[in-house]
């Protein structure tokens, strides 16, 4: 069952790295430079990727 | 100190500009005509406090856009001449049609004074107007003059000095937004903007964008003469008609109904009219909508509907996307080879992802809800009606838009309603607000109510919402009352809250409102939460029990097999414990369950080829009396049940002895007291991710647990059968995740907001303790009261 293992293994640690890397992302800000997240009064939100 | 100040008179025609400007500048006059054209241009000087002023007279508009010749000449004068500041003479008689250009003006970024003239006209014909609010809610000066009496000039010329002198940069373009598409497709058009590097500064960019938007034919030109043009262009016309599919209108009428949104807010609050002549339909729709009696018993009515309309409509949709996971679990369990990866995939994936997917149906239909709210012009109404409420909390009239868009109404992010507190200039209420925002039910939480209250409240669910939407409104507030009256105390400061006319939504726009959320949703679930769940999976399957104690629960399941074929042996072929592994394969095979059914596998079974060498037809022939079958099914049913609670505890020993369970079985000192046990822990440490992961999580550990994960699941199910599960822990489960610490890109944006990771981790350590207490609360009144314990 080693190719199971070999298979888990690349998974789990891709999945590592993609949050390492959106927590890294998410703190230095880079997504959200120079943009706005736009809500208006009537609680209207954009969901816009940038925030 | 300027000596020379130049300043610009812009107003709707009949506003009194001319007798302003006539008794500003009296003889000193100059009148000519604007280069190139025949509209005369008048220009005259008044000296003021040792400081020469020079005024110009812009011609009469009504607005700001290219359809007149007048209107270009002032804007143009406005935009290359760069005043120092601008005197907007408004008809208090008329104040709705002529803020329209003081909004537009606003917008451009000028330095703005506001003469609020003919205010005589407007008492007469019964119209009151508080010009300090009003002041405060543009945020810009409001004089009240008379032009013809010469009254408030004075006031006006030194309010023009002062404002000139205090040369702070006006960012009041800032203050009012016009609703989240068209402000995505400003962004985008403002990017390129600066990435072609136009000599255009802070407003002007945002200026520019608005008038592509509308597509104003000068500035189109002024664009297409640059570089990049294509680009601009090709933008420009993508965003236009985004805008047209979405509200089915021109996006000049759009921004337009934007504005009026706003200046009807505004004089709503400030205007106080004795006797109406005429009343528009919106304002109708009104006077019913949002009356001080009515209008909170609507409000409720309303909420009550959507929440009945989600979770009624949605019902059976999510039970068929629920089954459908637990159906893919169970094929998928099948197809793959037992091992690793289809625990991976099964446990991890599967029940995870699927978890949060199951509920899709519910997101969009509470996203559709909303939709509607927003369309039709509700929703505004809403926050005008909370904001009221909110005040006696010490808390900001923007205040209401973050905390709406934080989920206000279920459904809502805490990341851009944390963004929307920076049209908020006051720092304590910009502060409160940032910090309160998260205890709202976030869309990420919807998932986790909707589990628990389909596990433990099927009968209830649209009251349970109701409800719930009640308490992180009440505790919001509480919240900021006690941090306002304690690390961040000062008055409030007021706010125009834009009221939009009412509008009949396009079906399109809503469709397309409630695909854009909830495809966000759906990613989020196939990325993040897709990771997150593979990583929890890998915490719980890791490190694998130490192979001593494998093999004790593997000898416990040896000797029970071998205690049966003794007890059976005598009067069964199941003699040997490789014919009982046939015999078990036969009963799979034929999915005998019950004793009836498994009293005839036996009979078949000794007529089948699963025959050991060691078997001998003697003993099949006594599988076929009847009464013999009933017997030793019985006791194979009993063997099951053991063998079930052996493994069962082999799976518990496996889960704990893993790093989650490890951290989660330390966290159960703490969290007894609130009957959390460490599989909730770990999910509420997921939960730190998004809090959808609190489902992906619960998936996982509860499917994780199960010993036979071939077996359709569903996780409601699963939890209303587990031992120490009720309507209480789900209830006091449901409060805590409410409250307690905010998501890691909440935090983010906390951090980025507010400059400071004090505040950060105090929103993180107050949230977490007011959840505990709350949690605390609910869970020993319930027990004391003996609520929801079965």
């Amino acid at each position: 069952m080693m190719w199971q293992e070999l298979v888990v293994g690349i998974i789990v640690l891709t999945a590592f790295i993609y949050v390492v890397y959106r927590f890294i992302s998410k703190v230095t800000g880079k997504r959200a430079q120079g943009t706005t997240c736009s809500c208006d009064c009537s609680g209207r939100c954009s969901h816009n990727k940038n925030c | 100190m300027k000596q020379k100040i130049t300043v610009a008179l812009a107003g709707n025609p009949n506003a009194g500009k001319t007798t302003i400007f006539n008794a500003l500048t009296g003889a000193r006059q100059h009148v000519g005509n604007w280069p190139g054209v025949t509209v005369e241009k008048k220009e005259g000087t008044v000296t003021h406090s040792g400081r020469k002023i020079h005024v110009v007279d812009l011609p009469g508009t009504y607005s700001l856009t290219a359809y007149s010749l007048e209107e270009i000449i002032a804007r143009n004068f406005i935009v290359d001449s760069a005043p120092d500041l601008v005197v907007n003479v408004v008809d208090a008689a008329n104040l709705e049609r002529n803020l329209y250009l003081s909004v537009q003006l606003l917008e451009m970024g000028c330095k703005l004074v506001i003469a609020l003239n003919m205010i005589d006209v407007a008492r007469g014909r019964g119209i009151g107007i508080d010009e300090a609010y009003l002041s405060s809610l543009l945020g810009v000066p409001v004089i009240l003059t008379n032009g013809k009496k010469g009254i408030g000039l004075d006031s006006l010329l030194e309010t023009i000095v002062f404002e000139v002198e205090n040369n702070q940069s006006s960012d009041n373009f800032r203050r009012f937004t016009y609703g989240a598409e068209v402000e995505d497709e400003l962004e985008k058009i403002q990017n390129l903007l600066r990435h072609v590097n136009y000599s255009l500064e802070g407003p002007a960019f945002r200026w520019h964008a608005v008038k592509l938007l509308e597509g104003d034919s000068e500035i189109v030109k002024k664009i297409d003469s640059g570089d990049d043009r294509k680009t601009i262009r090709e933008q420009v016309e993508k965003s236009r008609s985004h805008l047209k599919n979405i509200f089915g209108d021109n996006p000049e009428i759009v921004l337009a109904d934007a504005r009026y949104g706003l200046i009807s807010g505004a004089i709503k609050q400030t205007v106080q009219i004795e006797r109406t002549d005429r009343v528009n339909l919106s304002e109708s729709i009104d006077q019913f909508l949002t009356n001080r009696l009515l209008g909170p018993i609507i409000l409720f009515a309303v909420l009550y509907a959507v929440y009945f309309f989600t979770f009624r409509g949605s019902e059976s949709l999510v039970q068929y996307s629920e089954s459908f996971f637990a159906w893919l679990g169970a094929n998928v369990s099948e197809t793959l080879p037992e091992g690793l990866l289809r625990s991976l995939v099964v446990n991890g994936v599967i029940a995870g992802v699927g978890g949060v997917l199951g509920f899709t149906p519910l997101i969009a239909f509470m996203f559709f809800a909303i939709a509607i709210l927003e369309d039709t012009g509700y929703m505004a109404r809403i926050a005008f009606m909370l904001d009221r409420v909110l005040r006696g909390f010490g808390l900001h009239g923007a205040s209401m838009l973050a905390l709406m868009v934080s989920g206000g109404i279920a459904g809502g992010c805490a990341v851009p309603g944390i963004m929307a507190t920076r049209t908020m200039k006051e720092p304590k209420e910009r502060l409160v607000t940032i910090l309160v925002a998260p205890l709202m039910n976030c869309g990420a939480k919807l998932p986790v109510y909707a589990l628990l209250i389909g596990a433990f409240f099927s009968g209830d669910r649209v009251s349970i919402m109701f409800l719930l939407t009640l308490i992180s409104w009440a505790m919001a507030l509480l919240a900021a009352r006690v941090i306002r009256s304690t690390v961040l105390s000062g008055p409030s400061a007021p706010f125009v809250l834009e009221l939009p006319p009412y509008r009949v939504p396009t079906l399109q726009g809503l469709l397309i409102h409630t695909w854009e959320r909830t495809w966000m949703y759906v990613k989020k679930a196939g990325t993040v939460i897709l990771a997150v769940s593979v990583l929890f999976w890998a915490l719980m399957t890791f490190p694998d029990l130490p192979p001593e104690i494998q093999q004790s629960f593997q000898k416990k399941l040896e000797t029970l097999n071998s205690e049966f074929i003794k007890d059976v042996g005598a009067s069964s072929v199941i003699q040997t414990p490789q014919a009982l592994e046939n015999f078990e394969k036969f009963t799979k095979e034929r999915k005998s369950d019950n004793a009836k059914d498994l009293a005839k596998a036996l009979a078949a079974f000794s007529k089948s080829g699963y025959k050991s060498d060691n078997d001998s037809n003697q003993r099949y022939s006594l599988m076929e009396n009847p009464e013999i079958n009933t017997d030793v099914a019985g006791k194979y049913l009993v063997l099951r049940a053991k063998r079930l609670e052996v493994e069962n505890k082999e799976q518990e020993e496996r889960l704990r002895n893993s790093f989650a369970g490890r951290v989660g079985s330390f966290l159960e000192l703490v969290f007894l007291p609130i009957g959390f046990d460490w599989r909730t822990n770990v999910a509420l440490l997921g939960g730190f991710a998004a809090k959808e992961v609190v489902v992906s999580t619960l998936g996982t550990a509860y499917s994780l647990g199960s010993v036979n994960p071939e077996k359709s699941w569903n996780l409601s199910e699963k939890l209303r059968n587990e031992p120490g599960w009720n309507p209480l822990m789900a209830f006091t489960l449901i409060i805590f995740v409410m409250l307690y610490a905010p998501c890691f890109v909440t935090l983010v944006v906390i951090r980025r907001e507010t400059g400071q990771w004090r505040w950060t981790i105090f929103a993180m350590v107050y949230t977490t303790l007011l959840a505990y207490a709350m949690a605390f609360l609910v869970k020993t009144t319930g027990s004391f009261l003996g609520i929801g314990l079965v």
